[in-house]
C-alpha cells in the first residue's frame, strides 16, 4: 500500500466494497462489469456477470462477493467471478455480512432485515415497531448479533437467534456508518450529525466519544486488535465542505486526521500489515491513502 | 310513519345499537354536542412521507427555527391538527426541520429545527424561511413529525406550490420529486405583509391514525 495510489476503472463505480481482512477491494460499475484489486493496485480479476447489471456489492467472507440488482442477489467467487448462486429477494435498500461470511443481512425499503445463509436459505426475518427508513447493518462477528441504524436515530441490536430487539440505543442522529470489533464486544457508530461513538454491544452503554467531524460520518472500521478506529466524513454538499478521515488510538487517546478532499462516499480499512487506509471514490477512480498514525 | 330524528338522536341510536363507537376520551354527549355544532367533520389522514436521513432528535423547543436575519424569503406555517374524527389533537408534540435557504442541514447544530406544541384547538405555526433545494432532491420541503398519545406517529412532508421544481402546475408535475407520493402535501403559498418586506404563508393541517 503506498501513499495516495490512485485506481481507475472503465466506468464509473456504481458501489465498492473491501474485503474484511483489508487485503483487497472490489467495484460494480455502471456498465453492469465488476472488478477486483489487490491492495498494491494489482488488477485481480475483472468480469462482466451479465444482465441484469448489479448496482452493488459487498464481500460475503474473503474468497466471495456478493453482487446484487432489482430483485435478486448473486453469489460470486472473487478471484474467478463463477456465480454460485442466485435468489430472488425484494428490494434492498442496505446490506451487511458477517466477517467471515457465514451470514447475509438485507434491509427491505419497507424496515423488514431479512438473514439469509450464503446459500440463500431464509434464515429469519427482523422487524421491530417503528423501524422504516433502514440506513446501515451490521452483522457481530459469529453472527450473534445484527445491529440496525435508521432514521429515527434509534441503534437496534436484534439477537439473531431469536429475532428479537436485545437493546435500543438511544442516538441524536441516524447512523451512517457501523461496525463490530473483531471480538464482537464493541459496536462503533458514525452518525449523520458528524459523532464517532463505542457503544457496549451487550448492555448497549456508551463506551466513548470520540471526536467530532463537522460533516457526517460515511465509513468506519474497528481495527482487528480493538485498539484502534479509523473514520470517514462523506460531504452533504459536496461543492462546499471537504470532507475527512481519522484514525485515533484508543489505547493513548489521541486522533489524527487526513484531508480527503470533495467526496460523496468512501470506505476506510486495516492492511493486514496494521496500516489503516482511506478509499476515496470518484466517479471512474478509487484513491488509497494511508492514515498518519 | 316515523318522526324524522335529530342527528342527536340519531347518534345516540347508533351507538346504542354498537354502530357508533366513541373513542377516549370523548363522551357521547360531547361528539353529538359537537357534530350538531358543525364542529366535527370526519377527515382523511394527512398521507405519510419519508423521515429522511437528517431527522434529529431533542430539537429545541420553540416557533421561530430561523436564526436572526438568516437569509431567504420569511415563511410562516400554520394549521390545525385532528384526528380522523375531526377532533382537534390537543398538546400534539410537533417536530419540525428543514434546510436553509441555501438548502443546507445543520445536522451539528439545531438551526431550521424546533419542536412545538399544538394548543387547546389543535393549532400549531411556527415562522421560519424558506428551505431551499437540497442536492440530491428535487423539491423544496419541510419535514414533520407529529405525535399524539393514542395516535400512531405522523411522518410527513410539506412542499409549496410555487416549487420551480412543479414548473407552475403541481398537479401535472408533482411527481418528478419521486419521494412526492401525493399531491395533497403541496400548499399553496399567499404572500403577504408590506411588498418590502414580504412573507410566504402556508397553511397544512394536520391529520392523525388512531393508534
Amino acid at each position: 500500500l503506498a501513499n495516495a495510489r490512485t485506481l481507475r476503472a472503465e466506468a464509473p463505480i456504481s458501489d465498492f466494497s473491501l474485503s474484511p481482512s483489508g487485503s483487497e477491494m472490489a467495484a460494480t460499475l455502471r456498465d453492469g462489469s465488476i472488478r477486483v484489486w489487490t491492495l498494491a493496485g494489482e488488477r485481480r480479476a475483472a468480469w462482466a456477470p451479465g444482465e441484469p447489471p448489479t448496482p452493488w456489492l459487498l464481500y460475503l467472507g474473503e474468497r466471495r462477493i456478493l453482487a446484487g440488482g432489482p430483485g435478486f442477489i448473486s453469489v460470486l467467487d472473487a478471484a474467478t467471478g463463477a456465480r454460485s448462486v442466485s435468489w430472488t429477494v425484494p428490494e434492498l435498500t442496505g446490506a451487511a455480512a458477517a466477517p467471515d461470511g457465514s451470514l447475509l443481512a438485507g434491509a427491505g425499503a419497507d424496515g423488514r432485515v431479512w438473514l439469509w445463509k450464503p446459500d440463500g436459505t431464509l434464515l429469519r426475518t427482523l422487524e421491530a415497531a417503528g423501524l422504516v427508513e433502514i440506513t446501515r447493518l451490521a452483522v457481530a462477528p459469529g453472527a450473534r448479533r445484527i445491529a440496525v441504524g435508521a432514521t429515527d436515530a434509534d441503534l437496534r441490536l436484534f439477537d439473531a437467534a431469536t429475532g428479537r430487539v436485545e437493546r435500543t440505543i438511544d442516538l441524536t442522529m441516524a447512523p451512517f456508518a457501523l461496525d463490530f470489533s473483531a471480538d464482537g464486544r464493541t459496536l462503533a457508530a458514525g452518525c449523520a450529525d458528524g459523532t464517532v461513538t463505542l457503544w457496549d454491544a451487550s448492555s448497549g452503554r456508551l463506551k466513548a466519544t470520540l471526536g467530532r467531524y463537522p460533516l457526517g460520518v460515511g465509513a468506519i472500521r474497528v481495527s482487528p486488535d480493538g485498539k484502534r478506529v479509523a473514520s470517514a466524513s462523506v460531504s452533504s454538499n459536496p461543492s462546499t465542505a471537504e470532507a475527512e478521515a481519522r484514525l485515533c488510538d484508543l489505547a493513548a487517546p489521541r486522533e489524527t486526521s487526513t484531508p480527503i478532499g470533495v467526496s460523496t462516499w468512501n470506505a476506510v480499512g486495516f492492511a493486514p500489515d496494521g496500516r489503516a487506509f482511506v478509499a476515496v471514490i470518484r466517479g471512474e477512480t478509487v484513491t488509497l491513502t494511508d492514515l498518519a498514525s | 310513519m316515523h318522526a324524522p330524528l335529530s342527528r342527536r338522536d340519531l347518534l345516540e341510536k347508533c351507538a346504542a345499537a354498537g354502530l357508533l363507537l366513541v373513542a377516549p376520551p370523548l363522551r357521547l354527549a360531547e361528539v353529538a354536542s359537537r357534530f350538531e355544532e358543525g364542529a366535527l367533520a370526519p377527515r382523511k389522514a394527512t398521507p405519510a412521507n419519508e423521515l429522511g436521513p437528517f431527522y434529529k432528535k431533542r430539537s429545541p423547543r420553540r416557533d421561530h427555527l430561523a436564526p436572526e436575519n438568516a437569509p431567504g424569503l420569511p415563511l410562516a406555517v400554520s394549521g390545525r391538527i385532528f384526528d380522523r374524527r375531526g377532533v382537534a389533537l390537543a398538546g400534539a408534540l410537533v417536530e419540525i426541520w428543514h434546510a436553509s435557504h441555501a438548502g443546507i442541514y445543520d445536522n451539528q447544530g439545531y438551526a431550521y429545527r424546533g419542536e412545538l406544541v399544538a394548543g387547546a384547538d389543535g393549532k400549531y405555526g411556527f415562522e421560519s424561511v424558506m428551505p431551499g433545494h437540497y442536492p440530491g432532491r428535487v423539491a423544496q420541503h419541510v419535514h414533520f413529525r407529529v405525535s399524539a398519545p393514542g395516535h400512531a406517529p405522523l411522518v410527513t412532508q410539506l412542499y409549496f406550490a410555487t416549487d420551480p421544481a412543479f414548473d407552475g402546475d403541481p398537479d401535472k408535475n408533482y411527481a418528478k420529486d419521486p419521494i412526492v407520493h401525493s399531491r395533497e402535501l403541496i400548499r399553496p403559498v399567499e404572500i403577504a405583509g408590506d411588498p418590502g418586506a414580504p412573507q410566504a404563508r402556508v397553511s397544512f393541517e394536520l391529520v392523525l391514525e388512531s393508534a
